[in-house]
């Protein structure tokens, strides 16, 4: 995926300018960066949501993890599935669920499942939606430590097997740390610092990676 | 909610029942005349006659019709321009000072016009739709807004065609506040559908019963075609409340 002369601005205040930026195929590319950076907006540029200059190639069909799982309330996970993939078969739907922690809980409302479990279906969502990038915005935000630990293994092992290239917007350090291939420092919508994070997976989530303390220095203007 | 609430619940419902009644019963004794403020017995002595009356009937059997046909008619016409306005924001700017209109216009000054532009039959109907139709379309808008803006996003990220999301995701989300408000919303336009009968001296119409009860000084008539107006009114609340729990019962 090509970022080109990306350049979105709100009145005269510069939100996102990015000249060159390419993510490899199949790497996972943390995008870090303090409230109102311009991360969030990276992801709308790739998916195209919002108007902007500059052109993004090659993102091809793209799938998404929130924050939120916003999940339909009155459907149940299988049927949450089934709303984003209506000609996806139960013998699709069901590996997946199961994959991702949920067998027996299939035919569970999101009223019934709890925030964590709510997660693992958007994860089951993310990774089954046919696509060739995956945009993530802070989707351990909410989560507490050991929910964390899980669901970032989870995705970690998930986007291996799947291949996609994913684009993961966080706050968290720890997180980029911990999940990316290759990270980036946005602040005021430029990429002011640039990060290799050859670490091999599976990472422990207690150790203190590498990446961390360079990122911290970076964010933190050093 | 407990069973304790419940109780405590039914107890306060009933306790309001009892005011009432006692309210009504100190206003009989402090007016002492029948002709003013019948007693409650000599009113549901004359609710017994009115059922016995082919009349009654009728007149039971078009105002229910007439009423059921305004809720209709708003409910159809609030959910495609509230649909419309959804999709459309300009409509919605070009529907907001006529909704806002009918809101506020006087509903017995339009029932004269419509007296004049109808026929007397027609004019309780149409009051009650433009009565109805602001609220339908206010609520059912609201809920549509709440449910784009909850679920919209995702939607839209997922490529979810719009039919889809409409049957999947709008119908089904926004149905409960509204299905809530049906009841409200049916015994509104009950009254609103009588008081333009009473107006319009509409015939075969408890409305009509109720001007020709006046206009006779049958007042424990008049009482009794008015509580018997009230209990069409509670049965319907509960009709809709028992539909609400039997179709949204993801909400539980």
């Amino acid at each position: 995926m090509k970022f080109n002369n990306i350049l979105k601005k709100y009145g005269e205040k510069v939100a996102l300018d990015i000249g060159e930026l390419e993510v490899e195929k199949g790497r996972l590319v943390a995008v870090l960066g303090e409230s109102g950076a311009g991360k969030t907006m990276l992801l709308s540029v790739a998916a195209g949501a919002i108007p902007f200059a500059g052109k993004v190639t090659g993102a091809g069909r793209v799938s998404y993890l929130f924050q939120e799982p916003k999940l339909l309330p009155h459907l149940s996970a299988a049927g949450n599935l089934k709303f984003v993939l209506p000609k996806m078969r139960w013998g699709d739907i069901a590996p997946m669920l199961e994959r991702v922690g949920l067998k027996g809980k299939e035919n569970a409302r999101p009223g019934e499942l709890s925030g964590g479990e709510r997660q693992r279906v958007a994860i089951a969502r993310a990774f089954l939606f046919p696509h060739d990038t995956l945009l993530m915005d802070e989707p351990f935000a909410s989560l507490d430590l050991s929910l964390k630990r899980d669901l970032i293994a989870l995705t970690a092992e998930l986007w291996r097997e799947s291949g996609s290239t994913v684009l993961f917007v966080t706050h968290d350090v720890h997180e980029a740390a911990l999940l990316s291939e290759r990270a980036l420092v946005l602040r005021a919508g430029k990429i002011v610092a640039e990060f290799e994070n050859p670490a091999p997976f599976p990472r422990e989530f207690l150790a203190s990676p590498p990446l961390e303390g360079e990122l911290i220095r970076a964010l933190m203007h050093d | 909610m407990t069973k304790k609430d419940r109780l405590l619940n039914l107890f306060f419902s009933v306790l309001a029942i009892v005011a009432v009644w006692v309210a009504w019963t100190v206003a009989y004794y402090a007016e002492d005349n029948p002709y003013v403020v019948p007693s409650a017995a000599e009113t549901f002595a004359e609710m017994g006659r009115l059922f016995a009356e082919a009349d009654f009937w009728r007149a039971f059997g078009g105002t229910l019709l007439r009423t059921l046909e305004a809720f209709a008619l708003s409910f159809a016409l609030g959910l495609v321009l509230a649909l419309l306005a959804l999709l459309l924001p300009r409509l919605r700017a070009f529907f907001a000072p006529i909704v806002s209109a009918l809101r506020t216009a006087p509903t017995m000054a339009l029932v004269l016009l419509l007296l004049l532009w109808t026929s007397h039959s027609a004019a309780p109907v149409l009051i009650a739709v433009l009565v109805l139709f602001p609220a339908f379309y206010a609520a059912m808008l609201a809920s549509l807004d709440e449910v784009r803006a909850e679920y919209g996003e995702t939607a839209r990220a997922f490529r979810v065609p719009p039919a889809r999301q409409a049957f999947k995701m709008y119908f089904p989300l926004a149905a409960p506040p509204v299905l809530g408000q049906m009841g409200a919303n049916f015994s509104l336009g009950l009254k609103i559908t009588i008081s333009g009968e009473v107006l319009a001296l509409t015939a075969k119409s408890l409305g009509g019963m109720m001007q020709l009860a006046q206009g006779f000084l049958q007042i424990p008539r008049l009482m009794a075609l008015t509580v018997l107006a009230i209990f069409l009114g509670f049965a319907f609340e509960a009709a809709f409340w028992l539909l609400e729990r039997a179709i949204v019962r993801w909400r539980r």
